[in-house]
């Protein structure tokens, strides 16, 4: 079980590590935002990291 | 404006006259009204005109009567689109008043008033009587409507007049109390009026137990006619409307108008004068200064000709990229004028006064202005920032402006010149003038917009989002301070020092950047609304990219897996 969880973040880390070039361009975009553009684009952005993030094995 | 306000007429200008005030406090309106729609609106009371709560309304809306109304007043505001009010009449006849959306630039002036009357027509005996039985508002957005009044005769509240003598159908003098209500006339036998017409009820008796004084008598004054109690007359009851009605919304927009143009033409005027006194006087400066020049009579009107063309651009540059360039442009003036005069003018007679004066102008007028007390070098930071906060507090809205006006014409890039407590001071105004939007002129409010790099609009988006958003509240307090130190950069905007405070609000804290979020009030309709338009294009420069990349690197790996 332990090693199950444990590969999973690593696959995690993997997968996020793919995206850095995104999520830095999409942190930028947040911070140049304001309001309620601001928080809606912040929070889009980690629903979709979230559900990338799950749906790993489904994608593969 | 208080004078084109539809306040009800409360004196009883027609026998049986009954005045009906809805002031929509609550949903139970007054009797003889229906509404259509519309809730009682308590959200943003005396604003847009209103007195306490109002009617809200965002469609189309009837207000219909029961009784015969000749007269109605009320008021519509914070109406963004274009709008209409129709009356209907009990003639079957209709009318509609088209108007155009109403400004927001000033919430307290945006609204219009309506008022229709029919009150002179009905008194004519020649006319058919003509009444209002209902009215629409036509409106497509939310809007406030209030203080309604409506006018209708209630005729068992008239009292019995009869054509009979006066000794006969009146009461005695002395058993009436005095109301001081002037609305009686009286004539003599000749028909001629009493002097002291317009009388009160007991007046009107006195006189007519007099012998001397009766009802209305027909004729010019040397007829004798028959004795006829008649309360009101036309006329009079007209002159007393018009003096409590005062001049009517166009008279009174026509003498605004009047009065601006004479005050335009005067401030021409005397501004022409100035600036020829000015041009003399430069003039005479040059002469002087060529005075001692041999230089022949002709060559010397030009030499002063171009001086003086010369100093007036030099006045209108303010941006210091182009004062950077004068030194070139003065070299090459001294060229000129060495070429004019034969080489025999001194560089430094001519040039250096003119460069000087770019130099020096601008922020010793705002030292000038900004009249802060001394601050003594031993006083802490907290207490000079208390000197200046009591300092800001106690200025006008007008010395508010004055000074930011002076800081857009020394250009903000020019205030790292000025003392450092003067900086705190011009910080201190503008987030004055921001707090207070709402009580500056839309004039001064695009005076505020020019320090700030931003558009008029966006004033009053940022005055909002202070309250809202921490960033933009820090934005504002730094913005002077971050603008003098980035003055040599492009297009320095206030949109970059919220840029920056993010920047550093998520250097400090990452996590809480983005879960800190109050989605309360965000609808789809409305994203992007409380943001500057000056934000709005930084933004799109920075998301556009970060997604077309992002869709050239999936093309790549695509490409690349293909392969």
């Amino acid at each position: 079980m332990i090693k199950k969880i444990w590969n999973w973040l690593i696959t995690i880390i993997k997968e996020t590590l793919n995206l850095s070039w995104t999520l830095v361009g999409l942190v930028i975009a947040t911070l140049t935002l304001t309001g309620s553009a601001q928080q809606i684009t912040g929070l889009a952005t980690i629903i979709t990291l979230a559900v990338w993030l799950l749906t790993i094995g489904f994608r593969k | 404006m208080v004078l084109l306000a539809p306040f009800p007429v409360f004196a009883e200008e027609v026998p049986g006259e009954v005045t009906i005030n809805e002031d929509f406090s609550d949903d139970t309106y007054q009797d003889g009204l229906t509404v259509s729609g519309g809730a009682i609106y308590c959200g943003e009371q005396d604003q847009y005109g209103t007195i306490g709560c109002s009617l809200g309304i965002n469609s189309s809306t009837t207000f219909e009567f029961s009784e015969d109304v000749y007269e109605v007043g009320f008021l519509v505001g914070a109406v963004n689109q274009a709008y209409s009010v129709k009356y209907y009449y009990a003639d079957g006849t209709d009318e509609t008043i088209e108007k155009s959306g109403q400004s927001n630039t000033d919430f307290s002036t945006m609204y219009d008033t309506f008022y229709k009357s029919f009150t002179d027509y009905n008194n004519d005996e020649a006319n058919t009587d003509k009444f209002i039985t209902k009215f629409e508002v036509n409106v497509s957005d939310p809007t406030v409507f209030d203080t309604l009044y409506w006018q209708y005769v209630d005729e068992s509240t008239i009292p019995t007049t009869t054509t009979t003598t006066t000794s006969t159908t009146l009461p005695k003098a002395e058993e009436v109390v005095e109301d001081g209500i002037t609305t009686y006339l009286a004539w003599d036998e000749n028909g001629c009026e009493h002097p002291n017409n317009p009388l009160s009820y007991k007046q009107y008796l006195e006189a007519v137990e007099s012998g001397n004084w009766f009802g209305y008598q027909p004729g010019d004054c040397s007829d004798i006619p028959d004795v006829v109690v008649d309360i009101i007359e036309e006329e009079i009851e007209e002159e007393i409307e018009e003096i409590e009605e005062g001049p009517t919304e166009e008279e009174l927009l026509e003498l605004e108008r009047i009065a601006e143009e004479e005050r335009i033409a005067e401030e021409k005027r005397i501004q022409a004068e100035i600036d020829a006194e000015l041009e003399a006087l430069e003039e005479a400066e040059i002469l002087a200064e060529l005075e001692d020049l041999d230089i022949p009579e002709e060559e010397v009107q030009e030499l002063v000709d171009f001086i003086q063309e010369f100093e007036d651009i030099v006045e209108v540059i303010e941006i210091p990229e182009e004062i950077i360039e004068i030194p070139d442009e003065i070299i090459i003036i001294e060229e000129i004028i060495e070429e004019v005069i034969d080489e025999e003018v001194d560089e430094e007679v001519l040039v250096e006064p003119i460069q000087k004066d770019v130099e020096e102008k601008p922020t010793e007028e705002l030292e000038e202005i900004i009249e802060i007390e001394i601050i003594e070098e031993d006083l802490t930071e907290e207490e000079v920032a208390e000197v200046i906060e009591e300092y800001v507090e106690e200025l006008e809205t007008e010395e508010v402006i004055e000074i930011i006006e002076e800081v857009v014409e020394t250009g903000i890039d020019n205030l790292d010149q000025v003392s450092e407590e003067v900086q705190e001071v011009i910080q201190a105004v503008v987030e004055e003038a921001i707090e207070d939007i709402e009580e500056l002129t839309e004039e001064q409010v695009e005076v505020v917009a020019e320090v700030l790099s931003v558009e008029t609009d966006d004033v009053e988006i940022i005055a909002e989002q202070i309250e809202k958003d921490e960033v933009i509240a820090e934005a504002v307090e730094e913005y002077v301070e971050r603008a003098i130190e980035n003055k040599d950069v492009e297009d320095y905007t206030f949109s970059d020092v919220v840029v920056e405070v993010q920047y550093e609000a998520f250097l400090e804290n990452p996590i809480e950047t983005f879960i800190d979020l109050d989605l309360e009030g965000i609808s789809i309709d409305n994203i992007g609304d409380d943001m500057t338009s000056d934000q709005k294009e930084k933004a799109q420069e920075v998301v556009v990219p970060v997604i077309l990349t992002r869709i050239a690197s999936m093309s790549a790996f695509m490409f690349r897996k293909s392969i």
